[in-house]
């Protein structure tokens, strides 16, 4: 996956879903976890998608394919404003794959700072929405 | 019970039940065997301790045992980040609501207070014994590395009773 | 309200003859700065401590046993990394652990004197210093471990022996078998705090007799500024709340006992 310059950026006002594939993003009563947004550790950064007026439907026909990739279970999933990703200095990169795709970079490089701004975008991100 | 230690009251340190200098004798070793089972059956209660919170960190190691188990490549459990956060779920005093359990993935656990959209506070626990914090109080920011030697670092204590309160 | 407490180093406790310790523990938790290499520190103290002959390796390990109901029991052993050295010596009264985040000496019966003790610790703790390079310390705890043979097997009168009272709950009397106090004191006025436990351990011998067990641990609380040039006088101020303690935890009758 490469980022490219020709593809839209993303907009402060876009929702971002970012698809939870383990009990560790969620708490029992639901809420995101920063865990759920902490960055892969090899590549640094956080897949995402971009909502981009897709039904409900077709959002967790994604969500299921993803999970289909990997031998996981789609819990659900975590959908945030994408201004509250930039707000944490964070850049929101667009992928040309797969569809819709993008990855939350510039992460820092030490824990605790990488720990509070996934913090704060999973409590921007609320509840995690589960399928009907 | 949401806080066993009422911060109005000046504590220099964390009082638990916890054992603390270490020993080779046999006394030594029946000293610490009765804390612990003392210390177990307080946290086989649902009330006031933890017993459901070790289920759910050995139900998390199954879980996050291989790699990719959260679909975004993420490394296997690591084992001794485990072990060293059972030893800080020992230390946590009786009484105190009971935190979340979780993994990063970097294949380090985390243990975790959410309790509002404002107050959430999430400790990782490396395989170094450092407790990588990270808190949101209302406007505050909280954030830090403590070294974690058997006893609950005062400034995570005051974290957890402010996030819980 | 508890006023400061005076730690008097010039202080005389009695003497002892049938001191009742079974284990002085010092430790010290810290961090090393210097790489952390099995080979390299086994082969340093090899050659700097020929009388501590004995070199145990200290992995952590975690054993996991999974049982599910219809099948066999699985049983997991995970090496969690090297820890450090446990090192013993000729005469089996020393045991020393050089560790990845602390150091350790401890004394077992039967016990000689502080200086002794102390003097050793200190040895030991300064080629910690060489080989481990530590910043900061993080906590020093001293802990003597007592152990004093009663006869007198009810425990109805433990409290003529020690000072705490095994109270029948009131309008219920029945005989207390066990029992299990873990006190925790700060220590105003310094950066101390002593943990007192106050245990049986039953069957010591084939008499009808009990061990009565008073442990005492005097360690610095979290935010103590320690400086490891101070290391001695923290560890002699310890020594004298350690000593404080115990003699406070005993009665006439048990002083008598162990003259």
């Amino acid at each position: 996956m490469s980022d490219d310059n020709s593809l839209p950026p993303v907009l402060d006002d876009e929702l971002l879903v970012r698809f939870i594939l383990s009990s560790s993003g969620y708490t029992k009563d639901l809420a995101v976890t920063a865990n759920a947004f902490m960055p892969n550790p090899n590549t640094m950064d956080t897949s995402v998608f971009r909502h981009s007026g897709l039904s409900e439907n077709e959002m967790w026909k994604i969500g299921e394919q993803i999970a289909n990739l990997r031998p996981a279970k789609l819990h659900g999933r975590a959908d945030v404003i994408a201004i509250h990703v930039k707000k944490q200095s964070l850049s929101i990169q667009p992928t040309r794959e797969p569809k819709n795709h993008a990855n939350i970079t510039g992460w820092p490089s030490d824990k605790p700072s990488r720990k509070i701004k996934a913090l704060a975008i999973a409590l921007a991100a609320g509840k995690m929405v589960t399928r009907p | 019970m949401r806080c066993a230690i009422n911060l109005d009251t000046v504590y220099p340190f964390i009082p638990t039940l916890a054992t603390g200098t270490t020993g080779f004798s046999k006394e030594a070793d029946f000293i610490k065997k009765e804390n612990k089972n003392n210390l177990s059956q307080l946290h086989k209660s649902f009330a006031l301790g933890l017993g459901g919170v070790f289920i759910e960190l050995d139900n998390v190691q199954n879980e996050c045992s291989v790699e990719n188990w959260d679909g975004y490549g993420a490394l296997p459990i690591n084992k001794t980040s485990a072990n060293n956060t059972e030893e800080l779920l020992n230390a946590l005093p009786i009484g105190l609501t009971a935190p979340s359990i979780g993994a990063e993935p970097d294949g380090t656990i985390t243990v975790g207070w959410y309790n509002s959209p404002q107050k959430a506070l999430s400790i990782s626990i490396s395989p170094e014994n450092d407790l990588h914090y990270a808190a949101i109080i209302g406007l505050r920011r909280i954030y830090g590395t403590e070294p974690f030697f058997g006893t609950l670092p005062r400034a995570i204590h005051e974290l957890i009773c402010l996030v819980i309160a | 309200m508890t006023s400061k407490i005076n730690i008097d180093l010039s202080e005389k406790f009695q003497h002892l003859s049938k001191a009742p310790i079974v284990e002085a523990v010092l430790e010290i938790k810290t961090r090393p700065t210097a790489p952390w290499e099995e080979q390299a520190i086994t082969q340093r103290l090899k050659e700097e401590l020929p009388e501590y002959p004995k070199i145990e390796s200290g992995h952590d390990f975690k054993v996991e046993f999974k049982v599910k109901p219809g099948q066999p029991t699985g049983q997991n052993s995970h090496d969690l990394g090297w820890k450090g050295l446990k090192l013993t010596s000729s005469n089996n009264l020393h045991i020393a652990q050089f560790n990845r985040d602390s150091f350790v000496l401890s004394r077992l019966a039967p016990y000689d004197s502080w200086t002794q003790f102390s003097e050793e610790s200190l040895r030991l703790w300064h080629l910690y210093i060489e080989i481990a390079k530590p910043e900061h310390i993080f906590r020093i705890g001293i802990r003597y471990i007592n152990r004093i043979i009663i006869k007198d097997t009810s425990l109805k009168r433990i409290d003529t022996y020690i000072n705490i009272k095994t109270k029948n709950p009131k309008g219920l009397e029945i005989p207390v078998v066990g029992f299990m106090h873990h006190n925790t004191y700060t220590v105003p006025g310094t950066q101390y705090a002593i943990n007192i436990i106050s245990t049986i351990q039953k069957q010591v011998t084939q008499e009808e007799e009990i061990g009565l067990i008073i442990d005492t641990d005097v360690f610095t609380i979290e935010s103590a500024e320690i400086r490891k040039e101070e290391i001695d006088q923290y560890i002699n101020e310890m020594r004298w709340l350690k000593n404080k303690a115990f003699f406070g935890s005993i009665s006439k009758k048990t002083r008598e006992i162990l003259k």
